[in-house]
């Protein structure tokens, strides 16, 4: 096939036009190309994770999740088996992007 | 994964106490739930040992044996009287954790929602003890409180800010945690350096907010005489003993908010400016590099060191 030559202005030559067999045969390899990226788009769209954007999943502090009260531990030794363990390094999530906080958290009060 | 805010609250030392943490999601959840239970077992377990109004408390143990002697006491309870006294040292006694039996006879003698709003004045004059924490003997080596028998300990808003930086300090690894029991309020980490904003109650309109404090990191505590307070004969008394005069402060504050690195140093520096007053409390603040906001009798607002507020979105302070 045929294709369009240029050259660049340093050899003094001007580029010549393609000719209409020459311009379709361009238009139909475009389409093609056009064709495969629309479909991998579409299957990179369609069988993503699913994972929310980062601004969804912060979680507001009216609508956090609320876990069951659990009645206080009486002995020592209860004390001591339910104390929080600190995760091991690098087991923080990533944090949501700002801003965080849309209201106050909390107050502090005349006691 | 993406973080997520945890909520807890319960009612513990006769106040709503909630918690706040940043964890993972849903694999996360376990540790943060068992880290929420311990929070509130520790609560209660402080309340047990430490509250003046249970009788089985090793607090009212220890009172009760007041003149016999020095008595051995619980690690827990260890801790924060050492902290306490410490607190009487700094202040020069301004603040005082032996002022049990003062506040009694005013009438605080119970459970606040089970006193008397109103009553006959105690015929007596007030019982000025100033410096009467001095005459108790702590013994480190055996861990062990020596009482006069005229005396008798109160640990109550000190034990509060104590428990409240213990569990923020321990749910700290696990995330950025705000911990809040009564206003008494202790910050560790922040969410990509985004502060916590904490609103500060307005003293004269409780339902409003005067201020709002981006907490960083540390504590915030407010002590006030309009918040538990009662009347006796034609004299409305609070819960905050100037231990000069024996009875209820009467400077001209009417609240006091400190910033403090913890919040048992908030909750002391709080009390002892509220007694102080606002040209000896402003010393007092400066000394000791903390910072507050000071509200006068008449609602003028003075604000003392580098107190981390905005009112522009929030509130309605008025400064003098």
């Amino acid at each position: 096939m045929k294709t369009a030559a240029t050259t660049g202005p340093a050899n003094g030559a001007r580029a010549q036009r393609p000719s209409g067999a020459a311009a379709s045969g361009q238009w139909w390899k475009a389409w093609v190309l056009l064709t495969s990226l629309g479909a991998t788009v579409f299957g990179w769209v369609a069988f993503s994770t699913g994972e929310p954007p980062v601004e969804s999943a912060v979680v507001a502090p009216d609508t956090a999740p609320r876990p069951t009260q659990v009645a206080p531990a009486r002995h020592m030794n209860e004390l001591e088996q339910t104390r929080p363990l600190p995760p091991s390094d690098g087991m923080l999530p990533a944090m949501p992007q700002k801003p965080v906080f849309q209201a106050p958290v909390t107050r502090t009060r005349r006691s | 994964m993406i973080a997520m805010l945890y909520e807890h609250r319960f009612r513990a030392m006769n106040t709503d106490v909630g918690v706040w943490l940043w964890s993972g999601g849903a694999e996360h959840a376990p540790i943060v739930h068992s880290s929420f239970s311990w929070a509130q077992g520790f609560f209660a377990r402080v309340e047990q040992e430490l509250s003046r109004f249970r009788s089985t408390s090793a607090l009212n143990r220890l009172n009760q044996l007041a003149g016999c002697g020095p008595q051995a006491v619980p690690p827990l309870l260890w801790s924060v009287l050492d902290a306490a006294f410490r607190a009487a040292n700094d202040s020069g006694g301004i603040y005082d954790p032996t002022l049990c039996r003062t506040i009694d006879r005013l009438g605080y003698d119970r459970s606040f929602e089970c006193v008397e709003r109103t009553g006959e004045a105690h015929e007596d004059p007030p019982m000025p003890a100033f410096c009467a924490w001095q005459r108790v003997q702590l013994t480190s080596a055996d861990r062990s409180v020596s009482l006069p028998p005229d005396l008798a300990l109160d640990l109550g808003g000190i034990a509060k800010g104590w428990t409240v930086d213990q569990v923020a300090l321990a749910l700290a690894p696990i995330g950025p945690v705000l911990v809040d029991a009564g206003g008494d309020l202790r910050a560790v980490g922040t969410v990509n350096g985004e502060a916590w904003p904490v609103a500060v109650q307005d003293p004269f309109e409780p339902e409003r907010d005067r201020a709002l404090v981006r907490l960083r990191r540390g504590a915030l505590a407010t002590s006030s005489r309009g918040g538990r307070c009662w009347q006796r004969g034609s004299r409305t008394l609070h819960h905050v003993i100037d231990p000069r005069t024996g009875t209820s402060a009467n400077s001209d504050l009417h609240t006091v908010t400190v910033y403090a690195p913890d919040t048992m140093k908030a909750d002391v520096a709080a009390k002892v400016v509220l007694v102080l007053g606002s040209e000896s409390g402003r010393v007092y603040l400066a000394n000791r590099d903390l910072s507050a906001l000071l509200t006068n009798a008449d609602g003028r607002d003075t604000i003392v060191g580098d107190f981390p507020y905005e009112v522009e979105s929030h509130g309605s302070i008025r400064c003098a």
